[in-house]
């Protein structure tokens, strides 16, 4: 740290001759340390920005992109937090100082990729971006094409938003969309931070850890990304300007003082329900029925735009409310029925073919947490040992929440609404396994309240600055947290990463294809759907047709009915079934090797990363079956339980 | 006046199917429950009184409530059915 401090003397030195004669010496001298504080900022990301173009991704291994990143990546983000945890260590902290930091950190944590891959990653980031490319075109949704256009909000936004801003598709908002989206969660967490501690130093390292532990990876661009956001703000504004005064009934409390049988147990029950210690800022009247009609109306969008988070808002809320923690106590009631509405009324074609399912789901725990943590862990030797880190790394940060609570407890302070908010989400888990998803949805809503109470542990106590030793064990543990983030959060990029040869062979896919053909892929891990979404039959097939025969794959082909049929095989797929399913490379080979040479197909196009078959003499198809493609297209889709077709979205 | 009242609630109920009621009548009674649930919100800001003193609108909601998720459940019986 002394070495930075020393070179980032040099570096304002000129500055310092130059400054000096024109300014007083005390604002000159505090400039000054201004700049050399700043200097391991600096050097960070030189070094990051210095080292990102000599990743090479045709290099990476199962455990993902830290496979190929080189030492220095890792390094510049340990610096930055390491110069944030020292600057902790003053008396008086500066909130610029440490917002430029945060920048700094998004910047570098979530840039990667975008950086160095030439495309957006993510197969279902060019579903979205072909649902908006279909309501740009159209000017209208279809729900009966797909699921999620039921929820449309999100892609009606996204579109408006590209031609509103002259960008040429969806697709020139996608890449930088884990930047921009973590830089927009930090002011609703700040407020909910500030909600509990008015101190700078526990909120910035709530800050700090929330984004190093923001692993998994639903900030792209996807409505659950951007619904995310809407959530942190209800939240945030409900909690700064709606907490309570006064405990939840005095009339309540006068009848515990007067009972004898159980009156200690009651009255301690109900002491949970008294106040936090920070009174709520004052408001004028119309200003809070203005926040309260800002507040119905985020979540009317949010009901709107996507099947999960109304829940987790509607859970959240509803828990704060019945521990006396705001004073809106019929707002996740209003809330909630907006909610249900939406999904009762507004979703029936998606309901009509899944309601069954999802009601035989319901309440089945075990189920859903073994599609989520036990089902998770397969694949090669590798993606299990990224599996098994991310379910390390997340039950650390819960212990560490806990012995945070405790520490600021026995300090006197409750924090009763963060663990609360903490909480809300877990009875969820009974709904809906959501296609092995849940634990994951689990994880990002309980993160911001995990984050600030584990950042109790160290900085829980105002007065108690951490020693230098203390800060060094810190810096210690980020190193750490770092490189679980690199690898659990990047971890899968193998088969994250779309290439330019994938995007371009797609690309020709649909210059080949005549619309109403089909096309046929062993998994939905591509980048296809992004244009023409309505104009052909898409079947994503389950790897088990790799392990059979070409004979197999015609017939499901041919019962399809379509005058041209097509499959299509990319390299990220060969990641997926290599990662998820221990498929070796040899038998991706052979079943490639086993299509080129079936007098069924004829290789009409290739790259380096991709391959398009065409059927030779599909089924003859009646043309009224041609136009219906769009029914047959969501009917042919692989059914994903939850709320629906849920992974992605 | 009550017997017409009766008279006219039976004929209006079985005169449509169910669907028709419910994207009718329920939209109508949604729409009063969401109204009343923002009123009793704004009911202690507007006149400066205790959170508790909404009993009055708590009379018309519960009641409504109890409509409203007589209708969402109608309407998931009748997918699953």
């Amino acid at each position: 740290m002394r070495a930075f401090t020393q070179f980032g003397s040099l570096l304002v030195g000129a500055a310092r001759r130059r400054a000096a004669p024109g300014l007083a010496p005390v604002a000159v001298a505090s400039r000054l340390r201004a700049a050399e504080g700043l200097a391991p900022l600096v050097v960070a990301v030189g070094l990051w920005a210095l080292a990102m173009p000599n990743v090479d991704t045709t290099r990476m291994t199962d455990l993902g992109l830290i496979s190929v990143l080189p030492p220095q990546v890792p390094l510049a983000i340990l610096l930055i937090v390491a110069s944030a945890a020292w600057h902790l260590r003053r008396d008086s902290v500066s909130v610029p100082f440490l917002t430029l930091h945060l920048v700094a950190l998004v910047f570098l944590l979530y840039a990667m990729p975008t950086v160095v891959e030439a495309q957006p990653r993510f197969a279902a980031t060019y579903i979205h971006v072909g649902i908006s490319e279909y309501i740009s075109r159209t000017g209208s949704v279809a729900p009966g094409l797909e699921a999620r256009f039921d929820w449309p909000g999100f892609f009606i936004l996204a579109s408006f938003l590209s031609q509103a801003s002259g960008f040429h598709s969806t697709m020139d908002l996608a890449g930088w969309a884990p930047v921009y989206l973590n830089l927009m969660y930090l002011g609703p967490l700040a407020l909910i931070f500030r909600s509990i501690t008015r101190d700078t130093r526990l909120v910035c390292a709530g800050l700090f850890l929330f984004e190093l532990t923001n692993w998994v990876g639903q900030d792209y661009f996807s409505p659950q990304g951007l619904n995310y956001f809407l959530f942190l703000s209800i939240i945030g504004l409900v909690v700064t300007h709606f907490r309570t005064l006064k405990p939840a009934s005095d009339r309540f409390r006068e009848w515990l003082g007067a009972r004898r049988r159980g009156a200690r147990l009651l009255t301690s029950l109900y002491s949970l329900t008294a106040p936090e210690q920070l009174p709520a800022e004052d408001q004028p009247p119309q200003r809070q029925a203005g926040l309260i009609i800002a507040i119905v109306v985020i979540f009317a969008f949010v009901a709107f735009a996507h099947q999960l988070t109304p829940f987790f808002t509607v859970a959240a809320l509803l828990a704060l409310a019945a521990f006396n923690r705001i004073t809106l106590r019929g707002l996740p009631i209003l809330l909630g029925v907006v909610a249900v509405v939406w999904v009762s009324y507004m979703t029936v074609p998606y309901l009509s073919g899944h309601l069954a399912q999802l009601a035989q789901d319901f309440g089945q725990i075990g189920k859903s947490v073994g599609a989520n943590v036990s089902g998770r862990v397969g694949g090669s030797p590798d993606h299990r040992l990224v599996v098994t880190l991310g379910i390390v790394f997340t039950l650390s940060l819960w212990i560490a929440a806990a012995t945070g609570f405790l520490v600021r407890f026995r300090d006197g302070r409750r924090d009763l609404s963060m663990v609360l908010l903490a909480a809300a989400p877990v009875p969820l888990v009974a709904a809906q396994a959501y296609g092995g998803e849940l634990v994951l949805r689990l994880y990002l809503f309980t993160l911001p309240f995990m984050a600030i109470l584990a950042s109790g542990v160290v900085y829980g106590r105002p007065q108690a600055l951490p020693s230098r030793l203390r800060t060094c064990g810190i810096i210690a543990v980020c190193a750490a947290i770092t490189l679980g983030f690199l690898v659990t959060r990047y971890g899968n990029e193998r088969m994250d990463i779309m290439t330019t040869s994938e995007v371009l062979g797609v690309q020709q896919v649909y210059k080949i294809a005549p619309p109403g053909s089909l096309l046929v892929s062993p998994s939905g891990n591509l980048p296809w759907r992004a244009q023409g979404f309505e104009q052909y039959t898409y079947i994503s097939q389950t790897y088990d047709i790799l392990a059979g025969k070409p004979a197999d794959l015609v017939n499901l082909m041919r019962t399809a009915g379509r005058p041209h049929s097509f499959l299509i095989l990319t390299a990220s797929q060969e990641a997926e079934a290599e990662l998820f399913n221990g498929m070796k490379p040899s038998e991706w080979d052979a079943f490639v090797n086993q299509i080129i040479a079936s007098s069924d197909f004829k290789l009409v196009y290739q790259n380096a990363d991709t391959k398009v078959f065409e059927l030779r003499s599909p089924a003859a198809a009646a043309p009224d079956s041609i136009a219906d493609g769009t029914a047959t297209m969501a009917a042919s889709m692989q059914a994903t339980p939850l709320l629906g077709f849920g992974v992605e979205s | 006046m009550t017997t017409t009242v009766t008279h006219l609630t039976t004929r209006t109920l079985l005169s449509n199917s169910y669907d028709g009621l419910s994207t009718t009548i329920g939209i109508a009674v949604i729409g009063i429950l969401a109204l009343l649930l923002l009123v009793r919100e704004f009911a202690p800001l507007l006149r400066g009184s205790a959170p508790g003193d909404t009993r009055a609108l708590d009379m018309a909601i519960v009641p409504l409530l109890i409509v409203f998720a007589t209708i969402v459940i109608a309407r998931m019986a009748e997918l699953l059915a």
